[in-house]
């Protein structure tokens, strides 16, 4: 493991048992994130984003869905070889959590500071009544909850749809953790919201140096957030890579095709660029490369052989068949 | 003028025109027994007019009032205030049958598919249902096999296979329930669709479909859209003019070009920096933006938007600003260029 390394997931397969068949949500997915560093894991739904995530802090639903293999590093330590308890010492502490939805993570019968108060309450064993209400103030003042104090004897629904998800990333920023998972953080909020909520999250991690993973379907809050990125389809990566160079120089045709398919200001009255079909069912995942269906640069071998994934020229991994045969 | 499907004379160029339109809503305020009303303004004095065969958008945040409007356009809701014109014809003068026939050339298309399909009904009848009900109501003469007919034509202009006809909505994909759901808004052959959010809840992938599907059908059958969405970049694909609202009010309207060349009031400009952009090169600037959309039960003095702009100076806090000409294709309500 390299230096600095906070996280390694390695060759990581959650798959799922249903009554219809076996859903290989995530199939071989291996990638790391380094102290500081924000990585985003980008995807349509059902890619299996989500599920990664859930693996990492071994919250995966079961007994349906279970994971089957690979190595998760947190801090040189494998998380697959912990002990419940042990995961539960990390969780919320070390690793922390924001789902898309705060009000899923909220309790609507307990107050705002009821709620902080119970992330230092887990953590901070032997902590003062009013230590506790001290820190509770700290952290939700650090989100720019404004006059925090007087909010304490709040209910979820008195706040607005920002500020719950400022005071669910306060709730999990009160165990200052070394990585944060976010999860489609900002799919219920309005842009403006949103750009305020992610300039907070990038001036958090900044100053704590911790890594954050940010799961999110918007490539361009990644471009705005990320210092590298995970594309993933049909529960494997297709292309990882330094921002900059995936942004510039899409390597996989299914990030070249993401990002053409974007409409800006300046596509008016061009057709769009159109991925054909739709994204595929797990079940019944086409043979070889899973994208060759919708794939407009596909070849014969796509449909039989599963690419690997292989170094680029000028940094990051992708897994296609077209790698190479272009400049060779 | 020119003649419409009937015969009567009609605007040529505006479609559909609001003119200070205003819904205020009554927000009981008092205690028990004592009339106490306020009023929620949710749209408060909004002017525009869309243009036959072209694409309308109207951009603000969630609380601006752009689904109220939306709204009163479906006359889901009455309006309080001002007039609202459909072929250059008082909406508000119109008799039962004026209104009949309004509510069939005006369809509507809604962000969640999922949930503005009934899961009970087959494709065929939900497609179907608006001829049905028609028939039912003897304004058309249609046999079953016709509807039935008609039905499967609109399910291929939208790209469906006649396949779907007998699935029910769950056991469709999330695109193929938005393509389902602007079948059934074009079967009564509309002028105007107003789509409310109408690619959010689809998959990137998914997005470029369903608006290349929508200018394709605008082509074909001259269609008028009124787009209702918080997303600029695809707004400023699809629209030819713009609105953007704040607080029940519209801010800033113009040709969509050069509304984005040249955004000048400080909440378009937000809007702008807020949204992110598949560029890592582009440089942040400082947010633009404070706090949170107010109220509209207790707007502020003055500019409605002055508690939020970076650059309010004192006369914003009292004077509400006009609208001032930038060119005669684009309009800013703002002290600042007064």
């Amino acid at each position: 493991m390299t230096q600095g390394t906070l996280l390694s997931v390695e060759d990581l397969k959650t798959y799922c048992f249903t009554r219809a068949g076996v859903v290989k949500a995530v199939d071989g997915v291996s990638f790391s994130v380094k102290e500081g560093e924000a990585l985003g894991i980008v995807g349509e739904s059902g890619c299996g984003k989500s599920m990664t995530c859930a693996s990492i802090v071994r919250l995966v639903p079961q007994p349906a869905a279970r994971i089957v293999a690979g190595r998760i590093l947190f801090e040189g330590e494998d998380l697959l070889k912990k002990s419940e308890s042990e995961m539960r010492q990390l969780r919320g502490k070390k690793i922390t959590m924001i789902l898309q939805d705060p009000l899923m993570s909220l309790n609507p019968v307990y107050t705002i500071g009821n709620q902080v108060a119970e992330s230092f309450k887990l953590h901070g064993e032997g902590l003062s009544r009013s230590a506790v209400r001290q820190g509770v103030i700290k952290v939700l003042t650090q989100v720019n909850i404004p006059s925090a104090e007087q909010r304490l004897k709040h209910y979820p629904f008195q706040f607005s749809g920002g500020m719950r998800q400022r005071t669910v990333a306060a709730m999990a920023l009160a165990g200052q953790p070394r990585l944060l998972i976010a999860d489609e953080p900002t799919t219920s909020l309005d842009v403006t919201i949103q750009d305020q909520f992610l300039r907070l999250l990038k001036e958090m991690q900044e100053q704590t140096k911790m890594g954050l993973v940010l799961v999110t379907h918007d490539l361009g809050i990644v471009a705005e957030t990320c210092n590298r990125i995970v594309i993933m389809y049909a529960g494997r990566i297709v292309e990882a890579g330094e921002i900059h160079k995936v942004f510039e120089r899409p390597a996989h045709p299914y990030t070249e095709a993401l990002l053409q398919a974007l409409p800006t200001v300046g596509s008016r009255s061009k057709r769009l660029f159109q991925i054909k079909g739709e994204p595929p069912n797990l079940l019944n995942l086409p043979s070889g490369c899973s994208f060759w269906v919708r794939c407009h640069k596909m070849l014969e071998k796509c449909k039989k052989e599963v690419p690997p994934m292989v170094p680029l020229d000028g940094g990051g991994e992708a897994a296609c068949w077209r790698i190479g045969m272009e400049t060779r | 003028m020119l003649a419409d499907r009937d015969g009567n004379e009609v605007d040529m160029e505006h479609l559909l025109t609001l003119q200070e339109v205003y819904k205020y809503f009554p927000i009981a305020a008092g205690g028990f027994l004592r009339e106490k009303v306020k009023w929620l303004k949710a749209v408060d004095g909004v002017s525009f007019s869309i243009d036959r065969g072209t694409s309308f958008a109207l951009a603000g945040e969630s609380g601006s009032g752009k689904t109220t409007v939306a709204r009163l356009i479906l006359l889901l809701e009455q309006i309080t205030g001002g007039s609202l014109q459909f072929e250059a014809r008082d909406v508000q003068r119109f008799t039962r049958q004026d209104t009949i026939r309004y509510r069939t050339r005006v369809q509507a298309v809604f962000q969640d598919a999922s949930s503005s399909l009934n899961p009970r009904m087959r494709i065929r009848d939900i497609v179907g249902e608006p001829l049905e009900i028609q028939r039912a109501a003897e304004h058309n003469a249609l046999s079953k096999k016709e509807i039935r007919e008609k039905t499967e034509e609109m399910l291929h202009l939208v790209g469906l296979s006649r396949t779907v006809m007998n699935n029910y909505p769950h056991e469709l994909s999330g695109g193929q329930k938005q393509r389902v759901a602007i079948a059934r808004a074009m079967i009564l052959n509309p002028s105007l669709i107003i789509l409310d959010e109408p690619v959010s809840a689809l998959d990137v992938s998914i997005r470029a479909q369903i608006l290349n599907l929508l200018a394709d059908i605008q082509e074909r059958l001259g269609l008028t859209y009124f787009i209702i969405a918080h997303d600029l970049a695809m707004l400023g694909h699809v629209s030819a003019q713009i609105a953007v609202m704040y607080l029940g009010r519209i801010v800033e309207t113009g040709k969509t070009e050069e509304v984005y060349a040249r955004p000048t009031h400080p909440y378009t400009r937000a809007l702008f920096s807020a949204m992110p952009l598949p560029d890592p090169k582009r440089v942040k600037v400082k947010a633009s933006l404070k706090g949170e959309i107010g109220s509209a039960l207790n707007l502020p003095q003055g500019c409605r938007f002055h508690p939020r702009c970076v650059d309010a100076e004192p006369r914003c806090r009292e004077t509400d600003p006009t609208f001032q000409e930038m060119s005669p294709t684009h309009r800013v309500a703002c002290c600042k260029v007064m």
